[in-house]
């Protein structure tokens, strides 16, 4: 898949419901995170970016922590979305449908409200 | 590769230091740095390109401060300005008490005293500042510059003449100084304060080397004060030898 670079507003907006729906497959890692995020067509999502997000979910709560640790010493951190957070997801899910149907509905209006003043009406 | 390895290692102990700045636990700080660490070996990316700065990082994962942290500042505040307020004691009348004199305090050495003491109250902002002075060779030297400036209150009495604002009785004067000066090194030793909170990367314990790291760090900074002291008492004896 082609690289695609999306508003930073939009990518704002839209990572944290994203990465949810990714822990929403099992427990992960934040390296795999990334990738599946870019693989589904985001671009690259920066750790920085990452991480940040990912601190916050565990604070609230959404977010379970597990490190494997291997013989050599700790090895990956895996996070996997407690009930909290699946009920986040969901909730999350349901209230950007709800959002995006009505941009889409908005946006295929035929019987757009006219934006430009009427003439005349700015002359007394 | 290995310049990217070297670099990223270099990030993350630059992250450690900003973690520790902002009053993150020792647990939390291992956690971040391995977390970063991971995903640092498996993208094969700088840190700087993926992680942004040390410093905006940090701020950015908005680990919740120790409560204790700020509190643990204020008694370090405390024990180093009575500290201080010894060596300045013991120094005085050290060279007083080989005389048989009074220690004798003129205004000039009154007003740096002061702001000897003024500084150390400015030290938990100024501690962050030297901390990401990343050269280490500018550190040593404000803290050389600073032992140093000890003896520059010995070269003014000289200059300033005998005007004298106090004067008090050596041999009482010295061992205040001395209980001032060592009571509160003595207390940060017994309390352990760095081993308190160590780095603990996730799933394993302190390893003994760094916990004799951390030690040896914790020796050395309670007893500096005790050794700038010495070293001042010394510098004082000799300046007096010369002058004879």
């Amino acid at each position: 898949m082609t690289a695609k670079q999306w508003s930073s507003d939009w990518m704002r907006a839209a990572l944290g419901l994203c990465v949810l729906r990714t822990l929403a497959a099992g427990p992960t890692y934040g390296y795999a995170i990334a990738a599946a995020l870019e693989e589904s067509g985001f671009g690259q999502v920066k750790g920085g970016t990452l991480y940040p997000l990912l601190t916050r979910f565990e604070t609230a709560g959404w977010i379970a922590v597990d490190w494997r640790v291997g013989a050599g010493g700790p090895e990956r951190k895996y996070l996997s979305l407690t009930d909290a957070g699946r009920r986040e997801f969901e909730a999350q899910t349901i209230a950007w449908r709800d959002f995006t149907g009505t941009v889409f509905a908005h946006l295929d209006s035929i019987d757009l409200p006219s934006t430009a003043a009427p003439k005349g009406t700015d002359e007394s | 590769m290995t310049t990217t390895i070297r670099e990223n290692e270099k990030w993350l102990e630059i992250l450690t230091i900003e973690l520790r700045l902002l009053d993150v636990n020792g647990t939390r700080i291992g956690d971040a740095v391995a977390t970063a660490r991971e995903f640092l070996d498996d993208s094969g990316e700088r840190a700087e390109d993926s992680l942004g700065s040390p410093q905006h990082y940090a701020a950015e994962l908005n680990l919740p401060a120790t409560p204790e942290a700020a509190q643990g500042v204020r008694r370090a505040l405390v024990r180093s300005g009575f500290g201080v307020l010894g060596m300045f004691a013991l120094v005085e009348s050290v060279v007083p008490l080989m005389n048989d004199e009074p220690v004798t305090l003129g205004p000039v050495v009154l007003a740096i005293y002061l702001v000897a003491l003024i500084l150390i109250a400015l030290l938990p902002s100024l501690v962050p500042v030297m901390a990401r002075m990343r050269r280490r060779g500018v550190i040593i030297g404000i803290v050389t510059a600073a032992l140093l400036g000890g003896t520059i209150p010995a070269l003014l009495a000289l200059w300033a003449g005998d005007r004298v604002l106090l004067s008090l009785p050596a041999l009482p004067v010295a061992i205040v100084g001395a209980v001032l000066l060592v009571a509160p090194a003595l207390w940060g030793q017994l309390r352990h304060s760095v081993t308190d909170d160590p780095i603990i990367a996730p799933g394993s314990t302190p390893s003994p080397r760094a916990a004799f790291r951390a030690r040896l760090f914790l020796v050395v900074t309670n007893w500096l004060l005790v050794l700038g002291a010495v070293g001042l008492c010394a510098m004082r004896l000799l300046l007096e030898t010369l002058t004879r």
